[in-house]
């Protein structure tokens, strides 16, 4: 029987923020179509490790690789491992005057033939999914980010994971700073992220709220830059009782 | 009238508080036709007095006495239109082909709505003075577009009064044209009177952009936005002078000007002159302009979707081409359309 090969491969990444290691020898894989929490508290490297998967400049790796879908990506740039399928979800996305929401969603759908479809179809689908998430069309036309909402800014995130449909889909934080409506919108579009592409999630998070509506496969646990624990969904549950201290501890 | 000889039009574009000569921003110099038995710039304006409408006669041009005296004299195209009270109108102008320098005057009586939108299309020189009185209540809506691939130089000239509770809607994009001059000037005379400007630019290979906008808080409460964004390459050079000058009287007006340019070419020269002019102390004014290229934050986040440090420019220049067509009047867009398809 032939044994599948993951969907992304991160074998003993080691990683620096200037002189700083911040990442010490991580590995990391999922299979496709699951979905993966990265929990642990402040600090822990958790939003590192997902700028390390999106090549983030910020960081060097000084040792170990990645494989997307079975190629090497360790020396490929960042926007090629968007095209390739992946996907980053920022804490604080950046704003970018000039560029036109709308436009700007044309672009990045313009650049992955899988996703070519007529104009017409293109505004469709853009307002379909902007009603999806609750989100006022007037921000369409206003430049990316500028003079959004911390809420609108994670609206507009989701509406790019549900347009593009990448096949790994990494969360970083998109539910900090959101009130209980706007978390509820984003649990909703990470679900229908799941349902129209099958995709792969990986989650960082350190609030268990925004998984209450998503199935999860499995959790893991990091704390100094090294991921210290492994398990099923039960995890969440015990680490939302007793929180990070049995790891700190150690 | 006109002959081959040429005239040099002086302070075009000037700005109302000037700085210091030796950073040559204050204003410039334009050479243009010259206009039969006129020997010099400031001869014009003594002439083309009598080829303004009356009512608008104290108003000033935009672009500058010489320049707007200029465009009055040696228009081809002249409209004169008047919105009835209640009603509304569109004024479209396309200049460029069989026009080329074109004097209008549109009043907006109380209550009406304008929608006057200038095309510039051309090759060699076009000019437009556009003057408006935007009565009470009314609302008057102008764009003007000079096209990408244009390769003339154009001369834009825009002056208004707006009264009580009128509101002026200005989009300018200005896409083309080896050089192109853009001089505005707009009184906010009643009270709640209201300005949105917004200017989008874009400069490629040696092009020129030279722009002025003036705004004159005359009313209470009067509101004036100035929102300038725009992406700068190669060795194209800009001068932007946005001035909002809160006058005497003015109690409980508010003015802000914004600027946000991208500069991507190595050899471009970008110059900006941001003025708040205050005589009044109930007031509200802000400026700011942010110069530069991409921060590495925006280039990854790009590059998070796709696109590549290269890309990120010309997606800069999309958005500008895209937004302006998006915004045009249905004419509008049904004529850039004609133009582009017999390139």
């Amino acid at each position: 029987m032939a044994i599948s090969k993951p969907l992304i491969d991160i074998t003993n990444v080691t990683a620096l923020a200037g002189e700083k290691e911040i990442l010490h020898n991580v590995s990391l894989a999922l299979d496709a179509g699951t979905c993966h929490v990265l929990m642990g508290p402040n600090g822990a490297g958790k939003s590192t490790l997902g700028h390390v998967i999106m090549a983030d400049p910020e960081y060097t790796l000084s040792s170990g690789s990645i494989a997307f879908e079975g190629k090497d990506i360790t020396d490929m740039p960042t926007y090629k491992r968007a095209l390739a399928g992946i996907f980053l979800s920022f804490q604080a996305p950046v704003e970018v005057p000039g560029v036109p929401l709308y436009s700007f969603l044309r672009t990045i759908c313009a650049a992955r033939p899988e996703l070519k479809m007529t104009a017409r179809q293109f505004r469709k689908h853009v307002h379909e999914l902007a009603d999806e998430l609750e989100m006022d069309e007037a921000y369409l036309t206003r430049d990316l980010g500028v003079g959004f909402s911390g809420g609108e800014k994670k609206k507009v995130e989701m509406l790019q994971l549900l347009l593009l449909q990448p096949k790994l889909a990494i969360l970083d934080e998109t539910d900090s700073g959101l009130d209980v409506d706007a978390l509820s919108v984003v649990s909703k579009g990470i679900d229908a992220y799941r349902k129209s592409c099958d995709g792969t999630l990986l989650i960082i998070t350190h609030n268990t709220r925004i998984l209450e509506r998503v199935s999860v496969d499995r959790v893991h646990v990091m704390v100094d830059g090294r991921l210290v624990d492994e398990g099923n969904a039960s995890l969440i549950s015990r680490i939302d009782a007793h929180g990070f201290e049995a790891y700190t501890q150690e | 009238m006109k002959t081959d000889a040429m005239t040099t039009l002086e302070h075009v574009n000037a700005a109302p508080a000037q700085t210091w000569n030796w950073l040559r921003i204050n204003e410039r110099t334009v050479e243009v036709p010259a206009i039969a038995n006129i020997s010099n710039g400031a001869d014009l304006q003594k002439y083309a007095s009598e080829k303004i409408v009356p009512e608008f006669r104290d108003l000033l041009s935009g672009a500058g006495a010489q320049a707007g005296a200029w465009i009055d004299l040696a228009a081809d195209t002249v409209k004169e239109v008047r919105i009835a009270a209640g009603t509304s109108q569109e004024v479209l102008l396309c200049l460029g082909e069989n026009e080329h320098v074109a004097r209008v005057f549109v009043q907006v009586e109380a209550g009406a709505s304008a929608h006057i939108c200038v095309l510039c299309f051309g090759q060699n020189l076009s000019a437009h003075n556009v003057r408006v009185l935007v009565e009470e209540g009314a609302v008057c809506h102008y764009d003007m577009l000079i096209a990408k691939n244009v390769t003339g130089r154009h001369l834009e000239s825009f002056s208004a009064r707006v009264e009580k509770d009128a509101r002026l809607q200005m989009h300018q994009y200005v896409l083309g044209s080896t050089l192109s001059l853009s001089g505005t000037y707009v009184e906010l005379v009643g009270d709640n009177a209201q300005l949105e400007q917004v200017i989008r630019y874009m400069g490629e290979g040696k092009d020129e952009l030279d722009m002025t906008s003036t705004c004159i808080h005359y009313g209470k409460n009067t509101k004036s936005e100035i929102v300038a964004t725009g992406v700068l390459d190669d060795e194209a050079k800009k001068v932007l002078r946005a001035t909002i000058d809160l006058s005497r009287g003015c109690k409980g007006a508010e003015g802000s000007e914004n600027e946000t340019v991208v500069c991507a070419g190595k050899g471009v020269i970008n110059k900006t002159l941001p003025v708040i002019l205050c005589s009044e102390d109930d007031v509200a004014g802000n400026h700011g302009a942010t110069i530069g290229s991409f921060s590495p934050e925006q280039l990854f986040y790009l590059a998070t979707r796709g696109i590549s440090p290269d890309e990120a420019i010309d997606l800069l220049k999309e958005s500008l081409l895209e937004e302006a067509q998006a915004h045009l009047p249905k004419e509008a867009q049904d004529y850039i359309e004609k133009w582009s398809e017999r390139g």
